[in-house]
């Protein structure tokens, strides 16, 4: 499962459960069910210049991108966190956003063929 | 013991990071995870009361402050651990302030740590639901009514003094003889009183060495005495808002009579060694089953704190004035006893009633505690028959009334209980006492011996 080829990788959800797939299942479903959405909410909200928004995505997403270990993304995830919370460099944020978003769509679409799984999930309606 | 499952409410708008937090915490099948995915929804069930509750310090509805204090408002037993994605001290130490029990961030190792500190509470959380249904265990089984049985009038004087005892805080002395249930009278004063919540402290004064009783009820600082080797709080002192209940008080040693006394009177004490005064706020409950006027009479117990302990008397009437009384208890026991022991319920028959009835019960409900424990034992059906049941101890019958026999008196009584259980036979009992039987006959013909069956020991 550890494939150097993936953005992602689930050591830490098998080391929370290794013996049941349900679970890992269930949160990959959760995941692809809000996380590309937040991205391009986020995308959305630095084109708006709506800071405290882009900071409360950012700093919700954050936990997920470690979750799923998705490591092109990690120092990212915090910059923006952190310029959106202390309103500094925010030209910045822009090209930041859309990177991240890119990545996640890409991370979504991964994880859809691994986990060839009924999900209630249209990876074409989230990607750009 | 199987572990009592705890409630854990998981407040967290982020649907990865919940459902990852609550399949991790249902890993143990005694923790029962409920996810709440915002503010709004989780103060709708927050009647619920959960053990525990996980609050994400940023919600999109509300902060984690905010709802920190309408925990503590609505449901002030809930632990709170607030979990946050960012590490900020000042926030952490401010939430610690308001009364949050862990501070969380989310990173590699939130989970663990969340394991552990859930892990912490737990054991917490268990004590303190043990406690609460002890405390309503003894509120039921002290529940006076419940705990003491009886009907005859003589018990309902009894209980209608219990209930004005307990209504006040005014001394209570219960005399009565040994197994008539003084201590059972002194707990139920206390489990009904205010004082409930606070500890009831036995002690029996004779029991205790008279030298070690001083400190024993007022306490010792360290080194004031060989062998104090650290300082010690007195039963007085632990029974702080509270009961202490003095049994055997007319054993108490004169000397310290008269600082028992001051104790009271002042309601202060100070340890023995030092001389700090401690104020104190104790209801006092004294029992005896000896007659304490006579003693005072006697000057073996000091009139100024007979007068003082006096209070409320209850006197505990014996088993054998309570008529039916001993019917309803000796059921009581009897069910108690066959199902402490996995036994078929048992029924007394008719001729065991009687013989009860008609037993003089020196020992009182202890005593007949026992009979009855015995007689459950002996039957191998559930009909309990007179046979089954051994009335014990006649000859301690002789001593219950009066404990200053004269040796004459002793001897009479001595003979007399033989006569009554060898049927009456003069030349048996006279032979099984080494005494002449010209010597017997003398004593039938002055009176001192009666020659009829005693009602006791009809079977």
């Amino acid at each position: 499962m550890q494939d150097e080829s993936r953005l992602y990788n689930l050591e830490k959800l098998y080391e929370i459960d290794n013996k049941n797939k349900e679970f890992i299942n269930e949160i990959i479903s959760v995941f692809l069910n809000s996380i590309p959405i937040n991205a391009k909410d986020l995308v959305t909200a630095a084109d708006e210049k709506r800071w405290d928004k882009v900071y409360f995505l950012a700093h919700k997403m954050k936990a997920n991108i470690d979750l799923l270990n998705i490591k092109a993304i990690r120092e990212e995830i915090r910059l923006v966190e952190r310029n959106a919370k202390t309103k500094t460099h925010l030209e910045q944020i822009a090209d930041k956003v859309k990177f991240i978003n890119i990545i996640i769509q890409q991370c979504a679409k991964e994880l859809q063929e691994d986990f060839a799984m009924d999900f209630d999930f249209d990876p074409k309606q989230n990607c750009n | 013991m199987k572990p009592e499952p705890i409630s854990i409410f998981i407040v967290e708008d982020d649907a990865v990071y919940r459902s990852v937090l609550a399949h991790f915490l249902s890993l143990n099948p005694d923790f029962l995870v409920k996810k709440f995915s915002s503010a709004k929804e989780f103060l709708s069930s927050i009647h619920e009361k959960p053990d525990i509750v996980t609050l994400d310090y940023s919600l999109p509805d509300s902060t984690g402050d905010r709802l920190l204090a309408q925990v503590k408002e609505l449901s002030p037993e809930t632990k709170v651990i607030m979990i946050s994605g960012q590490e900020n001290i000042k926030i952490a130490v401010d939430l610690f302030k308001k009364g949050v029990h862990d501070y969380i961030v989310k990173d590699e190792d939130a989970q663990e740590r969340l394991w552990m500190t859930i892990c912490n509470f737990r054991e917490n959380i268990a004590l303190k639901k043990e406690l609460a249904s002890l405390q309503q265990e003894i509120h039921k089984k002290y529940n006076f009514h419940k705990a003491i049985i009886g009907n005859s009038p003589a018990m309902k004087k009894v209980f209608s003094l219990i209930e004005k005892a307990a209504s006040t805080n005014i001394t209570v002395s219960i005399t009565g003889e040994t197994g008539t249930g003084k201590d059972v009278v002194a707990k139920a004063i206390h489990f009904n009183s205010d004082r409930k919540k606070f500890p009831f402290v036995a002690v029996n004064v004779a029991a205790i060495p008279k030298d070690l009783l001083e400190s024993e009820l007022f306490g010792h600082e360290k080194g004031s005495f060989t062998g104090a080797v650290a300082r010690r709080i007195g039963k007085f002192e632990e029974a702080h808002k509270g009961t202490l209940f003095l049994d055997e008080i007319s054993e108490m040693d004169v000397n310290l009579q008269a600082k028992l006394l001051r104790v009271l009177q002042e309601q202060e004490l100070s340890r023995v060694g030092s001389n700090e005064v401690i104020k104190i706020n104790v209801r006092i409950i004294v029992a005896t089953n000896r007659n304490l006027q006579e003693l005072v009479k006697k000057g073996k117990f000091r009139e100024d704190l007979y007068y003082r302990l006096l209070g409320l008397p209850i006197h505990l009437p014996p088993l054998r004035e309570r008529g039916n009384d001993v019917i309803l208890i000796a059921k009581h026991f009897l069910d108690q006893f066959c199902q402490e022991n996995n036994l078929p319920k048992k029924n007394l028959d008719v001729e065991a009633k009687k013989k009860l009835m008609l037993y003089s019960f020196p020992g009182n409900i202890r005593e007949l505690k026992s009979i009855v424990e015995l007689a459950c034992v002996m039957s191998d059906t559930d009909e309990i028959e007179a046979e089954h049941m051994q009335m014990h101890a006649q000859i301690s019958n002789l001593f219950h009334a009066n404990d200053s026999l004269t040796l004459k008196q002793f001897v009479i009584q001595l003979i007399q209980h033989y006569l009554d259980t060898n049927d009456y036979d003069v030349l048996k009992v006279a032979k099984q006492l080494k005494v002449g039987k010209s010597t017997l006959y003398r004593m039938i013909n002055n009176n001192q011996l009666k020659l009829y069956r005693h009602p006791e020991t009809k079977n």
